[in-house]
């Protein structure tokens, strides 16, 4: 009895990874402040995988990952860094005006996007293909798929993740958009609005990029922070038009987790492969 | 007791001539019974249909704190800071000043003010918001036509953390 119910367990978990694993664990980068005024300002950041929007319960992330640029695009030192039990925190020195850029990049063994960490899997290959009526997996590396020849299979399919890429942003002064110029590499976004200047009740737009192009029909999904103190957490799910913009209304002022999720479809020694790419970003839209 | 306090009221109000032309607005801050109270954070603007600013009045915050601490809250005024605070050096002459005490405030932009001079006739908006340290904010405007030498005068009540905010034109003809 209990066996069965783990094995259908297995199977629906298993089925999940890939499309939804990012949302049983959420990666986040929650500064105190996205709006400052002033000179000689602090921020501090907290970062997290948790389930709940924004308050860390399961794991903290790698600093080792976290990146941070400055309104000219020079790197800024993490201060006061602490790698916690179910969260990492780290404090801003804003140095300069402008638009601070603070990200957690792919990469490194057991952080979120990389190998190993949860969601990432990257250069790892998941293969699926059917048997006997029965969905058969598999997983591996280019080279092994050559070497065991997993092209034979019938209706062999392959799946794999371009990473995930966490973002935050923080604004002393005016917003500036130096260092948020897409740099034309895997999933992206042109930030039409600027993602400091969210205010409830306007519409923010935001174009999805995936190597620099347009991405039609790419999922975007916003959450409102405070999610467990909801029965319904509320998640917006839209998608991008012809031309990659998705429109963001804002319903309640707040902090808000979005999730842009693209794919491509090409081959791989002869076998389909889609290759899905993650963004995402913490957002604060303010009351006007 | 109360009527001396009223009759010195007036001289509180009109500090500056008020002739043809000026224009004088007229900002309450209300006296608030609170556990913790500090003066509020005061911008007034002339907004343009379009919300963008064509000229700013007053910023009054805490100027004189040591090394230009006082602009950490500058912020707060949230739709002045989006609107045109973040865009310009502080603090700014004629523009910037003290946080002021609860009571009604005037002030008189003469005719010859650049800010007015140089307006052009149209519709407009006086615009003004109030954020107080640990308490609440609030924008109150009152919308307005510039340019035509016809006398103005209009008001709007705020109901938290503004009173009466009034502005006046006297004819020019």
């Amino acid at each position: 009895m209990n066996t069965r119910l783990f094995k259908i367990a297995t199977f629906v978990a298993l089925s999940c990874i890939g499309a939804t694993l990012a949302h049983a664990h959420r990666v986040w980068i929650l500064p105190s402040m996205t709006v400052l005024s002033g000179t000689d300002q602090w921020v501090s950041v907290e970062a997290a995988v948790s389930n709940n929007l924004f308050f860390p319960n399961h794991r903290p992330v790698n600093l080792a990952q976290v990146q941070v640029t400055a309104p000219d695009g020079s790197p800024v030192e993490l201060k006061n860094a602490t790698g916690g039990q179910i969260r990492s925190s780290f404090e801003l020195h804003l140095e300069k005006q402008g638009t601070y850029v603070i990200s957690l990049r792919p990469g490194g063994r057991g952080g979120p996007g990389g190998p190993g960490g949860p969601g990432g899997q990257q250069g790892s290959l998941m293969g699926t293909w059917e048997e006997n009526g029965k969905v058969q997996r598999w997983r591996g590396t280019p080279e092994t798929l050559v070497s065991e020849n997993m092209a034979a299979k019938p209706g062999f399919k392959l799946r794999s993740s371009g990473g995930r890429r966490v973002f935050a942003f923080v604004t002393c002064g005016a917003p500036t958009t130096e260092n948020l110029k897409p740099t034309g590499k895997d999933l992206e976004l042109e930030f039409i609005t600027h993602p400091t200047d969210l205010v409830a009740g306007e519409p923010s737009t935001f174009r999805v990029l995936l190597d620099g192009k347009p991405v039609a029909g790419a999922e975007v999904a916003i959450v409102r922070g405070d999610d467990r103190f909801r029965n319904d957490a509320g998640e917006i799910t839209l998608h991008t038009d012809a031309e990659g913009l998705v429109k963001i209304d804002w319903p309640v002022a707040g902090r808000y987790w979005m999730e842009v999720t693209a794919s491509v479809l090409d081959e791989l020694h002869g076998v389909p492969h889609e290759k899905s790419f993650v963004y995402i970003a913490t957002l604060e839209a303010l009351p006007l | 007791m109360k009527k001396p306090l009223v009759a010195l009221l007036p001289s509180l109000v009109a500090p500056a001539a008020f002739g043809a032309g000026d224009l004088r607005v007229t900002i309450e801050i209300p006296r608030l019974n609170v556990a913790e109270y500090h003066r509020p954070y005061v911008a007034a603007w002339i907004a343009k249909p379009d919300n963008s600013v064509a000229a700013n009045l007053n910023v009054w915050y805490a100027v004189d704190m040591a090394n230009g601490e006082g602009a950490t809250w500058l912020k707060d005024l949230r739709l002045w800071w989006r609107r045109s605070g973040r865009s310009l050096a502080l603090p700014i002459d004629g523009v910037s000043g003290a946080t002021r005490a609860p009571g009604e405030h005037a002030l008189v932009f003469k005719a010859s003010d650049p800010r007015l001079a140089e307006l052009a006739p149209g519709e407009y908006q006086l615009v003004v918001e109030a954020s107080r340290e640990v308490g609440g904010r609030e924008v109150v405007s009152v919308p307005f036509t510039w340019g035509n030498g016809v006398a103005i005068k209009a008001e709007a009540r705020g109901e938290n953390e503004l009173g009466r905010i009034g502005i006046e034109i006297l004819s020019t003809q």
